[in-house]
């Protein structure tokens, strides 16, 4: 082989698609010695194209790479100086790839980009389109004792909110910032029909932390809101570890991150269960049968009173 | 094994050699696989059983805690409830809706059953009917055989 031939060769295959091998290539070809610690250096190969579109912000975000320059974290500021964070992944010219971020899912998040402004630009839009999402949420986490998600993000659309030792609140938020699928897990009937009052008489001027507090009666030192929230947060870890489900007799599922809910409608039981833990049970005691509707019925494992139990999330 | 299985196990062992019931030892057949567990029962105290000592073997599935584990006892027992072959009457291991098996019961409640059921036999619901008729009917003869046999295999 000749010099213009190993030079093509170093250039072109796609075995030197790193910074190190390449360069080892390179002096391979120059017959020096290889004693510079070629592998001190780590990064993969990108076009200058990307990286000259990195340079400035566009829209107000911010870059940083990570492990190499191909990965690269975008940081953007909204109106209400929230932060939000997308990673990208260079895959290749003209191939931008988005690999994670704290946003709630879009369809954009599973395109293909060809430069950094496009990318960026769908970003800064589908932020800006959330503004009322991203406020209602962070209005429940300030105000309210989430027991799930565990540590609550902007990515998850769903709150578990603690009304009283035995009942949570379930709301979802929909992209628009407006409540849905509201209900209560837990036992207590005086609840559930103040529940079914409030919905009908959803005062929409308000926002969901306000309502849920008219709706329960709550005043500023029930749910909250700040008092409780900092009488239980010291000994946070404690009552969390205390919570364990009656069936696998864990607080946290290795697969998925959930924690034990007050399911039983009888007053005098005090057990929590997995959603999960409770649903695969019924549906044992049915002889593996999965129900048709996705709502199984049967007894408390505890106390044998009657149960339902559904299969979602 | 399921991961369910092996962490919701861990946590009854822990806490089973912390604090074990009186007269009940429970050991697995493999270091760190706690899908066999052998276990050494003390007859229960005012029994028959009382100078014994009963070898048990369980089988854990691997849907437990949604299925009851296997019981059997090693050691011969004579008793209205348990056969030749150590096999146990006992709602407690059968599934709803024939059996009374849940999933908040524990290997050490199952254990604390077993012991109180040697104590108390069931002879409504015998897996041997002749010594079912013999508890009911001439009791102060179960209680020398079940002494002899107990002197017999488990001392």
């Amino acid at each position: 082989m000749n010099k213009a031939q190993c030079l093509r060769n170093v250039l072109e295959s796609k075995e030197f698609n790193t910074l190190p091998i390449f360069l080892k290539g390179v002096a391979s070809l120059i017959d020096g010695d290889e004693s510079i610690k070629l592998e001190s250096i780590s990064s993969y190969l990108v076009d200058s194209q990307f990286l000259s579109e990195l340079k400035d912000p566009i829209h107000g975000v911010d870059f940083a790479f990570g492990d190499s320059l191909r990965d690269v974290k975008c940081t953007l500021k909204d109106e209400e100086s929230r932060l939000h964070e997308l990673y990208i992944t260079y895959e290749g010219v003209k191939k931008l790839k988005i690999t994670s971020g704290d946003i709630p899912y879009a369809p954009f998040l599973d395109q293909c980009f060809s430069n950094v402004e496009e990318l960026v630009g769908a970003f800064f839009r589908h932020v800006r389109s959330l503004q009322s999402y991203f406020y209602e949420l962070e209005n429940i986490d300030n105000n309210c004792v989430i027991l799930d998600p565990i540590k609550p993000t902007f990515k998850d659309n769903f709150r578990n909110i603690r009304i009283d030792d035995k009942t949570w609140l379930y709301v979802e938020v929909t992209l628009d910032g407006y409540p849905s699928n509201m209900h209560l897990i837990g036992q207590s009937e005086v609840w559930q029909g103040k529940l079914q009052n409030g919905i009908l008489n959803w005062d929409h001027d308000k926002n969901i932390v306000e309502n849920i507090t008219s709706i329960f009666d709550l005043n500023d030192h029930s749910i909250s809101y700040k008092s409780l929230s900092e009488a239980i947060k010291p000994c946070d870890a404690e009552v969390k570890d205390d919570i364990i489900c009656g069936i696998c007799f864990c607080s946290e599922l290795p697969d998925n991150l959930s924690v034990p809910q007050p399911l039983c409608q009888n007053l005098n039981c005090d057990v929590h269960f997995h959603k999960s833990c409770l649903f695969q049970w019924l549906v044992a005691c049915e002889g593996g049968r999965p129900p048709s509707f996705g709502i199984i019925n049967g007894s408390c494992p505890t106390c044998l009173q009657p149960i339902s139990c559904s299969n979602n999330n | 094994m399921s991961s369910a299985k092996s962490v919701r196990l861990t946590r009854e062992m822990k806490s089973f050699w912390n604090k074990p019931p009186w007269g009940i030892t429970c050991r697995p057949e493999k270091e760190d696989v706690l899908d066999v567990l052998l276990i050494k029962m003390c007859g229960p105290r005012g029994s028959p059983y009382e100078s014994g000592q009963f070898k048990l073997v369980i089988n854990v599935p691997d849907r437990y805690p949604f299925e009851p584990p296997q019981v059997k006892f090693v050691t011969p027992v004579y008793h209205p409830n348990i056969d030749a072959v150590g096999r146990i009457c006992m709602n407690m291991l059968k599934m709803p809706p024939k059996g009374s098996w849940l999933p908040t019961i524990t290997i050490e409640t199952l254990l604390i059953s077993i012991q109180t059921l040697l104590a108390n036999p069931n002879p409504d619901d015998p897996l041997v009917t002749e010594i079912a008729m013999e508890y009911k009917y001439n009791i102060d003869l179960f209680h020398e055989n079940a002494k002899k046999h107990t002197k017999a295999y488990a001392v």
